[in-house]
């Protein structure tokens, strides 16, 4: 056990008093920064004149190890961690139900599209609620990470999996990009003939 | 009872000495007897002829008188005197013959009243005849006196025969006697002396094969007194060395004595400084065993304040659980919010936006309460590493109050020990002194008893000498014992 300097014990000590004294709310200063800074971003436009350039917004979210892209548009609400209910002798892309305000939807199982390996340990703590023509289903994910912009034709290895459009790059990774409509089809068989 | 030459030679003396005197004695005794028998019978032979001599004087004096009276010639008379005087000479002598016999003395008394009576008559007769008026009448009464007395010699004269006769059986019967104990007391002594003789030969014998063996064994001590008295002079020698080196040695060692000593006194200061010192960490170990109870309770108040420091980060983390539930909420709040948002296309920017900032606040207060719980652990782990620590302090404090309570109380048998140790130091410096003394003592004692070595290592040599010549006697008294046969 090394030697213990006290001199400099004791000011850790006082500043720690000193900051346990600080009141909790922000500073003006701090209030004002904020302001200024929602303003810069209230002043941008909300959807830019040529979308396509700017790019669609994608909802990230993160299972296992990978990193996904699904659209903003089609996420109808994304719900906590909630209780689900495993269907027995059901399909494998049925994950299992989930009540979503009294009504109850379908998990789908993404891994089972993926063909990703069943994980041993539970870690989702995300049902994302999907929603399309009328039809909602939901995907169990570990992590959602928010919402980013991205060109979809800039998509540099498009997959040959029917419920991916592709790969992206993403900082410091990629980003695979799920396809919505694929996902209701291939959930509800309503594969199109190509 | 043992036996010795000289006691056979004077019991085989004594015996032949004795039967020697016995027998000399007897014939001392015999021929004393034969003497005065001799005696008696020469008295008695006297007394006979006294009495032949009396009969024949009183016969004379009647013859005489009766010629006188016969023949009124007195020529006569002087014989009638004479034979008068002879007769009283004879009775006189008789008295000193037998004055030993009473009866004889009254009869002699007897005698002479009649030789008197007769004297006297035959003077009456002469003086009458004289006067030429005597008568033949007086002649015949004279005549029957004489008869008178002529028997009472003849009395005495038988008596006297009878006692020579007895005198001479007697005296035969102590020859005889006296012959046979010469005879048989010298075959008896003769005997005796054989006897005493054999005896004496035989212990001269057994005496000299004793002397001959006890010569011999006397050579051999004698012998072996030679080589232990050599050995001896030859020990005596290097004791007198020992005794030199022993005192070059007590010398040394008092030279030794006196650095110890000094070195004694030394120590002795030392111990005292070792006293006062063992007194110092006494009290110091003391302070020690204060010391380590007041850290053993100040570590037991850090131990407590760690355990609710531990208590209160346990609420902290409860608090920064529920604050990253709230964020959690928060960032699915502004998820939400933001998909609300998007879904109201422009109308939905300013919404999307305070949702963006809602989701950064969630955001940073979930990066915050991951921070606070990753402090919240490093400070719980610190915590309990603390409380580990204290109880480990408080352990090591008892462990070092007991350790502390041991040394107190070694330092303390330390310290008196050191006291003894100095008390004991100083002994040895008072012993030491004392030995000192007794050193020289010593060494004075070895040196005369090196003198004293020297001088019985010469008194030996000279043992050594008359014992070789005593071994040399020896020898000749064995040879010369070898030559005396018995």
């Amino acid at each position: 056990m090394g030697n213990i300097d006290w001199e400099q014990v004791r000011p850790r000590l006082r500043a720690t008093e000193a900051a346990l004294e600080q009141p909790v709310e922000d500073t003006p200063e701090r209030i004002a920064s904020v302001y200024r800074e929602r303003a810069k971003r209230l002043v941008r436009p909300a959807v830019p004149s040529d979308a396509g350039s700017a790019g669609a917004p994608m909802l990230v979210f993160r299972l296992d190890e990978g990193r996904y892209g699904i659209e903003l548009a089609d996420v109808s609400a994304i719900l906590g961690a909630t209780r689900y209910t495993q269907v027995p002798d059901s399909e494998a892309k049925l994950e299992g139900l989930i009540n979503v305000n009294g009504t109850i939807r379908p998990i789908l199982n993404l891994r089972f599209f993926l063909h990703l390996p069943v994980s041993g340990k539970d870690t989702s703590a995300y049902f994302l609620l999907l929603r399309q023509k009328q039809r909602e289903l939901c995907l169990r994910v570990d992590e959602v990470e928010f919402e980013h912009r991205m060109s979809l034709p800039n998509l540099h290895i498009p997959r040959k999996d029917p419920v991916t459009r592709g790969i992206s790059d993403f900082t410091s990774g990629t980003l695979t990009v799920l396809d919505t409509s694929a996902l209701f089809s291939e959930f509800w068989n309503e594969r199109s003939e190509p | 009872m043992k036996t010795t030459v000289a006691n056979n030679l004077f019991a085989g003396f004594a015996i032949v000495l004795v039967f020697t005197c016995g027998a000399g004695l007897t014939s001392y005794s015999s021929l004393t007897g034969l003497t005065d028998a001799a005696g008696q019978r020469f008295k008695t032979q006297a007394a006979l002829q006294s009495c032949e001599k009396l009969l024949l004087g009183a016969m004379n004096a009647e013859m005489a008188a009766r010629a006188f009276l016969l023949t009124d010639e007195r020529r006569y008379l002087p014989s009638i005197q004479a034979a008068k005087d002879s007769t009283r000479e004879e009775i006189r002598r008789l008295r000193e013959l037998t004055s030993d016999n009473a009866v004889q003395q009254k009869r002699l008394d007897d005698l002479n009243a009649l030789t008197e009576d007769e004297f006297l008559l035959l003077q009456s007769l002469i003086a009458r005849r004289i006067d030429r008026t005597a008568q033949v009448k007086l002649i015949s009464k004279g005549s029957a006196q004489m008869d008178s007395i002529v028997a009472g010699i003849g009395v005495i004269r038988a008596e006297e025969l009878a006692l020579v006769a007895d005198r001479d059986k007697g005296a035969n019967s102590t020859t005889r006697r006296a012959r046979d104990l010469i005879l048989y007391g010298g075959f008896l002594a003769l005997g005796s002396i054989a006897l005493v003789s054999i005896v004496i030969r035989r212990g001269l014998r057994e005496a000299t094969g004793q002397a001959r063996v006890t010569a011999r064994t006397l050579t051999a001590a004698v012998e072996q007194i030679v080589t232990s008295t050599r050995q001896q002079a030859a020990s005596t020698g290097e004791q007198a060395a020992a005794a030199v080196q022993a005192n070059a040695t007590m010398q040394e060692i008092s030279r030794s004595g006196l650095q110890i000593a000094s070195r004694a006194k030394e120590a002795s200061s030392m111990a005292e400084r070792v006293s006062e010192a063992g007194k110092a960490g006494l009290g110091a170990v003391q302070n020690t065993d204060l010391a380590m109870a007041a850290i053993r309770e100040h570590a037991e108040a850090v131990a407590e304040n760690a355990v609710s420091l531990s208590s209160k980060t346990e609420t902290v983390g409860e608090i920064a659980a529920t604050v990253n539930e709230i964020a959690h909420q928060s960032h699915l709040l502004a998820l939400n919010a933001a998909i609300q948002a998007a879904a109201a296309g422009e109308h939905g920017h300013a919404f999307a936006v305070v949702a963006s900032e809602i989701k950064s606040l969630a955001d940073q207060s979930r990066e915050v309460t991951v921070q606070v719980r990753s402090i919240l652990g490093d400070i719980r782990k610190s915590v309990n590493k603390s409380v580990t620590l204290a109880e480990e302090a408080v352990k090591r404090a008892e462990f070092g109050k007991q350790h502390a309570e041991v040394a107190a109380g070694t330092v303390r048998e330390i310290h008196d020990g050191i006291q003894q140790s100095m008390h004991a130091v100083q002994q040895i410096a008072a012993s030491t002194e004392e030995q000192q003394a007794a050193f020289q003592q010593a060494a004075q004692a070895f040196a005369g008893m090196g003198h004293a070595g020297e001088q019985t290592a010469i008194g030996t040599r000279q043992l050594a000498s008359s014992v070789t010549h005593l071994m040399t006697l020896g020898q000749e008294m064995a040879q010369a014992i070898d030559r005396y046969q018995v």
